[in-house]
């Protein structure tokens, strides 16, 4: 269990700039996630700091010795990759023993430390396969295992389960969760999939074009999104956007206090679906245009000026159809302002918002 | 065939195809030079260049297939086209350059030659094979702890070891049959076997049924090395399919 101090991280592909100076702090025993969108530089930081990149500049220390320069193999970390890796010519045990085996340790200990990860993750009776032989899942969980039997100092997971389906990616991360709740180690997990990210993480790292949007805990970014990019990204369905024209402001100055100047034109107003109700007294209007019923819910998709699509969580027997033209309001007191850079408006802009419906 | 025939039915215009088997061009051959000692540096220099030039190319193309910088795929083909280049071209300066150091008609010279010219076809082979091992297999071997060398004892070689003993045997089979340098190089001390056979084809006459023996003579060992390692070589060449 360690800790992780990342400072002004840069890396430079021949003529990419990956990451553009990252600092981040990830404490004793947390589960940190990186998010974002394809491309955004995830796995090159993960890269950096399993030593399998260079650094370009910037430093990372674990523990508060610098790593920087440290090879991979001999900073005590332990990386799961997307694809598993694992050796096919090696046993499911001697997959699992080959660090062990590689740092002289004595047979009896590590054959005690593969049949307790084995146990943990229900191998025990597949210790003699080939990875060949194994389903994709039991391959995941030897790859977890072989990173487990090391105790390292920090875990490090690359996409582990997006070549999983989806029913056994559910299991495997409710596992994972146990898995850290049990081992209490440090825990760097990558992945584009935001459930994913909302259900496993202490902390939530975004990601955008190599530098960090936001930190913060799963609700943190939730609820109070940075950015237009944190705010769209984190959530399923998208938040919505409506951009601020006069109808909205209207709608606006109707409320009380607060300081209307801040909706100036070109900002936009950002909608959680579920705070978009609609109801025939509701002030704004649009087409549905797209209704997905997911059972214990619907989502109803409803282009505002023949431009802005929004979605809206109704209830699931809703007898809304495709065509149908609505009328909707918006729970104005939940909803976050951007200016035109995509940056949040200062958390009081909303609050200008509230009291209207 | 030839070479079961006297020296006279070999010459025989039409070819004759029914004979009596004579084992006479044999044993002429035998008597006037000792098979045994060409065979014998035939064995040391394919098995010695093979083997050198294995321990300098498994290195270099583990680190062009790892590794590739902007310039891999130039020196790859750069090493390629010295393949294109003939031999009589660079004859004379390795001539001088061997008698220089001394080393005419010796084993190591032909080792040394053999080894520079088989180098880039068995770079070639490695680097293709080792382009086959997914990189995260050698990444996850090297967070394991494994030095460079751990990684190609534990994970590349095992993993190619098909690719690399088919390559291997390939070598093998080049430097036997090389002749251009062992006959120029060598006379009675290193000859190979190759220059073996061209010592028939001389200003005094050709003796097709002595040449056609001393063929047999020279093919046969590796004919018969082949036929053993051809389960080896099937084996290696269907190994890297299987992930
Ligand atoms: N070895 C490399 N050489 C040059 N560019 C690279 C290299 N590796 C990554 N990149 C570039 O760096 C950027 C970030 O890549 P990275 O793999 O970190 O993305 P990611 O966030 O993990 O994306 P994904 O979700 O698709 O895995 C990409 O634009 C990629 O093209
Ligand atoms: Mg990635």
């Amino acid at each position: 269990m360690s800790s992780l101090e990342i400072t002004k991280l840069h890396k430079e592909f021949e003529e990419f700039h990956a990451i553009r100076g990252v600092d981040l702090h990830i404490k004793k025993g947390e589960f940190t996630v990186f998010v974002g969108p394809s491309g955004c530089g995830k796995s090159t930081l993960l890269r950096l700091i399993a030593g399998l990149e260079n650094v370009s500049s910037g430093s990372i220390k674990l523990d508060g010795e610098d790593i920087t320069e440290v090879a991979a193999a001999n900073r005590g970390l332990a990386m799961v990759f997307q694809s598993y890796a694992l050796y096919p010519h090696m046993s499911v045990a001697e997959n699992m023993s080959f660090a062990l085996k590689l740092a002289n340790v004595d047979q009896d200990t590590i054959d005690a430390k593969v049949n307790e990860a084995a146990d943990i993750l229900q191998l025990g009776n597949l210790l003699d396969r080939k990875p060949k032989a194994l389903s994709g899942g039991q391959r995941q969980r030897v790859a977890i295992g072989r990173a487990i039997v090391r105790h390292p100092s920090v875990f490090l997971f690359d996409e582990p389960l997006s070549n999983l389906d989806a029913s056994l990616r559910v299991q495997m991360r409710q596992e994972l969760s146990e898995l850290h709740q049990r081992l209490k180690a440090t825990m760097i997990y990558v992945t584009h999939d935001q459930v994913e990210a909302m259900t496993l993480a202490d902390k939530v790292v975004i990601l955008n074009a190599g530098q960090i949007e936001q930190v913060g805990s799963p609700l943190e970014v939730y609820y109070n999104p940075e950015s237009r990019f944190v705010a769209e990204f984190i959530g399923t369905p998208k938040m919505s956007f409506l951009p601020v024209n006069s109808e909205v402001k209207q709608l606006a100055m109707k409320s009380d206090g607060g300081d209307k100047r801040q909706l100036a034109q070109g900002h936009w107003l950002g909608v959680r679906p579920e705070f978009i109700t609609i109801e025939p007294g509701g002030q704004l209007e649009g087409t549905v245009s797209l209704v997905e019923r997911l059972g214990a819910e619907t989502l109803v998709y409803i282009t505002y000026k023949d431009s802005h699509q929004l979605a809206a969580r109704v209830e699931s027997l809703s007898a809304i159809n495709v065509g149908d033209h609505v009328n909707f309001s918006i729970s104005l007191d939940r909803v976050h302002s951007f200016d035109k850079d995509g940056r949040r408006i200062s958390p009081n802009v909303t609050d200008i918002l509230i009291g209207k419906n | 065939m030839t070479s079961f025939k006297t020296e006279l039915q070999a010459i025989a215009v039409p070819p004759m195809f029914a004979f009596e088997p004579t084992l006479e061009n044999f044993s002429i051959v035998q008597e006037r030079s000792d098979y045994m000692k060409y065979a014998i540096n035939s064995v040391i220099t394919s098995f010695g260049a093979t083997f050198l030039a294995l321990v300098i190319a498994v290195p270099s193309a583990y680190s062009m297939a790892f590794f590739p910088t902007k310039r891999t795929k130039d020196i790859l083909l750069w090493m390629l086209s010295t393949k294109m280049l003939p031999a009589v071209g660079v004859l004379m300066p390795i001539y001088l350059l061997t008698k220089g150091a001394g080393l005419l008609d010796n084993v190591l010279s032909l080792i040394i030659i053999f080894t520079m010219i088989n180098l880039p076809i068995i770079m070639w082979m490695l680097f293709t094979y080792f382009k086959e091992i997914p990189k995260e297999i050698l990444e996850a071997c090297r967070m394991d702890g494994a030095t460079t060398l751990g990684e190609l004892r534990h994970v590349v070689m095992p993993l190619s070891w098909g690719g690399i003993t088919s390559t291997g045997l390939l070598s093998i089979v080049l430097c036997w049959n090389e002749a251009f340098w062992s006959i120029n190089l060598t006379s009675a001390d290193a000859g190979t076997l190759t220059a073996l056979i061209a010592s028939y084809s001389s200003p005094e006459g050709l003796f097709w049924a002595k040449l056609s023996a001393a063929s047999t003579l020279a093919c046969a060992p590796i004919v018969v090395f082949g036929w053993f390692c051809q389960k080896q070589l099937v084996q290696g060449l269907t190994f890297g399919a299987v992930k």
